[in-house]
């Protein structure tokens, strides 16, 4: 059996949302713009999925646009807003964004013609707020900045972040990425003081392929993809009716999950890895990151020989941020806080719900056998 | 055995997997990401990996990447730029064999449990009666490697398997299309694979080091010629683009001269030479002496010479051979039939006399 601690890659999916799934392939399920009973059997499931979500987040149900994940929310959330924007002016993300924002934002400034600013973070990965005082006046039309980090699991202070935004800029569009933070903080809360929030199914144990972007309906967007007109002219495609209904229970499960529980895990697995291998770095302090993620550096070992040996014993994580070709490479997030070192292992450890108090133990067990086999084996070579 | 087989994505390399699967050992596939830049082809680009993972699927076998862009950067490329930027000719492939697939390489494996690292060169390794590690010519001659592998330090070389040494190309082809690996087809890969085909060496240099230019003077006449934008570019034994004075007499590059910023040119005689002094030599198990026929071998596909070994680095010829650039590689092969690798050193001189 494997030990998964990869969760913030991808969630197993939860058996509740298996068996949700499996029973609507029991019967056919029509298109739901279908003028017929069938038709109107899909769309009272989207449209009840639709509730569900809206409900969850605090937001009506005409916030909810459903999309294929988190990156192509993001993409909407950025090009649908410079889109209708007033023309020039910047765009304001955080040094330490996920690709799908980065990469994203950066593309559609300079299509549309327009500055990327770009918000540095303390050796914590916390956006620096008195950045973000200088950095926003009223020509920042869009800020996107992630609400938790993929790889280190920082916490983003975006109440404070959206508070100054809305004094210096009153204008610009708030979005955050919670594709890695609904799990974990308060959604509700969040969404409250946004404009628009990224999130994905299989972050959350649903199914890789659906995710929606929660926006105010008082924020006026254009679509990115053309066609039929569904999701309210946002997003157009014909509906997928299981992956909306998927992605509904997977967002409903969060609430009855006990995070303090995978806090609890998380210090045991993080201060186990402390007592039984010497000389390993949290990457920053535990408190500042989400409760399913612990990032540690490894000095005297190469990421991807430790990656192997975790990979030979069971143990799925992951290390650094995988390129295209799948080899390893430096990744922004560590550059920007400061934590890339020669002959240094990155390593994130993930847990979300099918973690287990065993799966910990075992873990810490393998772990540090790998580690301190690669530290005996350093001199080893020709 | 449990052996990692260097995959490259190319034909040679899918079929050296799955013989010594065949063979019953554990076999796992590992591509290397080495060169960070843009590129053509070669070891490094997403279809390459993608190829090779394919064929280790098809394999039925594990498929991993490691990425050593780091080293290749510091033992390959940045090597690389400093001999050019000395006047010297460099040859990148060799050092990445010798630096980054038979040292970086195999010592990873080594540490993660691996017995022995393969690759597809066409070469033969094996052990002898005395237990001495033997590295030969391949079969196939048109393809025979054993000159690009001549670098392979003494400590790695009882790690390496060939398992391609014994056949021809045209059958290791055969074997890919009847197993349908995608690879069956593929050209061989031809170039530096850090160094675009648009832009070629001299952009990758002028990205670089500062290119000068220099005076072409003949040798014979110590009269100036012409002039070259780049001395960095000239290769000692070319002929083409010295700057020619237009009477009709072939010229060839006898010395890049650093010091003085020149090129000096001559006639073909003029470029022959019966000496040679290394750098950097070692030989593997057995160590000719002083007096010993060897042959050399002085590039990929050059034939080999008959030569003597004098001892302290230092070569005489039988024949004359035209002028090896200094910075170029000299494998030395035994005296009886110049099938084994002996070993082999760096070109610091080559002249009429030492």
């Amino acid at each position: 059996m494997s030990i998964y601690l990869d969760h913030a890659a991808t969630s197993p999916l939860r058996p509740e949302v298996r068996d949700l799934i499996f029973s609507f392939y029991n019967e056919p399920i029509a298109n739901p713009s279908g003028k017929h009973e069938m038709g109107r059997h899909s769309r009272r499931i989207l449209d009840d999925s639709r509730e569900k979500i809206a409900s969850c987040f605090g937001a009506r149900p005409s916030e909810v646009i459903f999309t294929s994940g988190g990156t192509e929310s993001n993409n909407l959330a950025i090009f649908g807003t410079l889109s209708r924007a007033k023309e020039g002016g910047a765009v304001l993300i955080s040094q330490v964004e996920h690709r799908a924002v980065l990469n994203t934002a950066e593309i559609a400034a300079k299509r549309s013609g327009r500055y990327l600013r770009v918000a540095p973070v303390d050796s914590d990965g916390v956006v620096r707020l008195e950045s973000i005082n200088n950095l926003v006046d009223e020509t920042v039309r869009i800020v996107s900045i992630m609400a938790s980090n993929n790889e280190i699991g920082t916490i983003e202070p975006i109440e404070e972040i959206a508070k100054i935004v809305r004094k210096l800029s009153p204008d610009a569009i708030i979005h955050t990425d919670a594709v890695q933070g609904a799990h974990w903080l308060d959604i509700q809360k969040l969404f409250e003081v946004v404009d628009m929030m990224s999130i994905s199914a299989h972050k959350l144990g649903g199914p890789v392929g659906v995710g929606a972007l929660l926006k105010k309906d008082s924020v006026k967007i254009d679509p990115i993809i053309h066609g039929g007109g569904q999701e309210r002219e946002l997003r157009s495609g014909t509906n997928d009716v299981v992956g909306a209904a998927a992605l509904a229970k997977a967002v409903e499960l969060l609430k009855a999950d006990n995070i303090e529980e995978t806090r609890t895990l998380k210090n045991q697995l993080a201060d186990g890895l402390m007592d039984s291998v010497e000389n390993i770095i949290e990457t920053v302090p535990r408190d500042v990151a989400v409760p399913g993620l612990f990032h540690i550096l490894v000095p005297g070992v190469a990421g991807e020989e430790l990656l192997y040996l975790l990979d030979k014993s069971g143990v799925c994580v992951s290390a650094g941020s995988a390129c295209a070709s799948g080899s390893l490479s430096p990744s922004h997030v560590l550059m920007a806080v400061d934590a890339v070192m020669d002959s240094t292992a990155a390593i994130r450890l993930s847990l979300g719900w099918s973690t287990t108090r065993a799966e910990i133990d075992e873990a810490i067990d393998k772990i540090s056998d790998s580690i301190s086999n690669l530290r005996k084996k350093s001199t080893v070579g020709i | 055995m449990k052996i990692a087989v260097g995959m490259s994505g190319g034909v040679d390399s899918s079929v050296a997997a799955h013989l010594l699967k065949e063979e019953g050992h554990e076999v796992v596939g590992v591509t290397l990401k080495l060169w960070g830049g843009l590129s053509d082809q070669g070891c490094c680009s997403v279809s390459d990996v993608e190829d090779a993972r394919y064929v280790a699927n098809k394999l039925g076998i594990e498929h991993h990447v490691w990425g050593f862009t780091e080293e290749f950067n510091q033992y390959v490329v940045d090597p690389y730029v400093y001999s050019h930027s000395i006047g010297e000719t460099p040859n990148p492939c060799i050092e990445c064999n010798k630096k980054i697939k038979f040292d970086v390489m195999v010592s990873r494996a080594l540490r993660l449990g691996f017995d022995a690292v393969a690759t597809g060169h066409y070469a033969i390794k094996f052990k002898d009666q005395d237990g001495k590690f033997i590295l030969r010519r391949s079969i196939d001659r048109k393809k025979d490697q054993s000159y690009v592998l001549s670098g392979i330090k003494p400590a790695a070389l009882e790690y390496c398997i060939f398992p391609l040494g014994s056949l021809r190309k045209e059958e290791v082809r055969k074997i890919a299309n009847s197993l349908g690996f995608i690879t069956a087809d593929k050209p061989d890969s031809q170039d530096i694979c850090f160094i675009l085909a648009t832009g070629g060496r001299e952009q990758f240099l002028k990205e670089r080091i500062e290119l000068h230019s220099a005076k072409v003077i003949d040798d014979e006449t110590e009269e100036v010629i012409g002039e070259v934008e780049a001395l960095e570019m000239i290769t000692v034994g070319q002929r083409r683009f010295l700057g020619e004075k237009g009477d009709g007499r072939i010229r060839y590059a006898l010395k890049v001269d650093n010091e003085n910023q020149s090129v000096r040119v001559g006639p073909i005689e003029k470029l022959m030479d019966n000496f040679i002094e290394l750098r950097q030599t070692f030989f593997y198990d057995v160590t000719p002496k002083p007096g010993d026929k060897v042959r050399v071998q002085t590039s990929a596909h050059g034939d080999p010479k008959e030569a003597v070994w004098l001892g302290e680095s230092r070569i005489e010829l039988l024949e004359p051979i035209r002028r090896v650039a200094v910075g170029q590689t000299v494998a030395i092969y035994d005296g009886e039939d110049g099938e084994d690798v002996l070993g082999s050193g760096m070109v610091s001189k080559c002249d009429k006399s030492l």
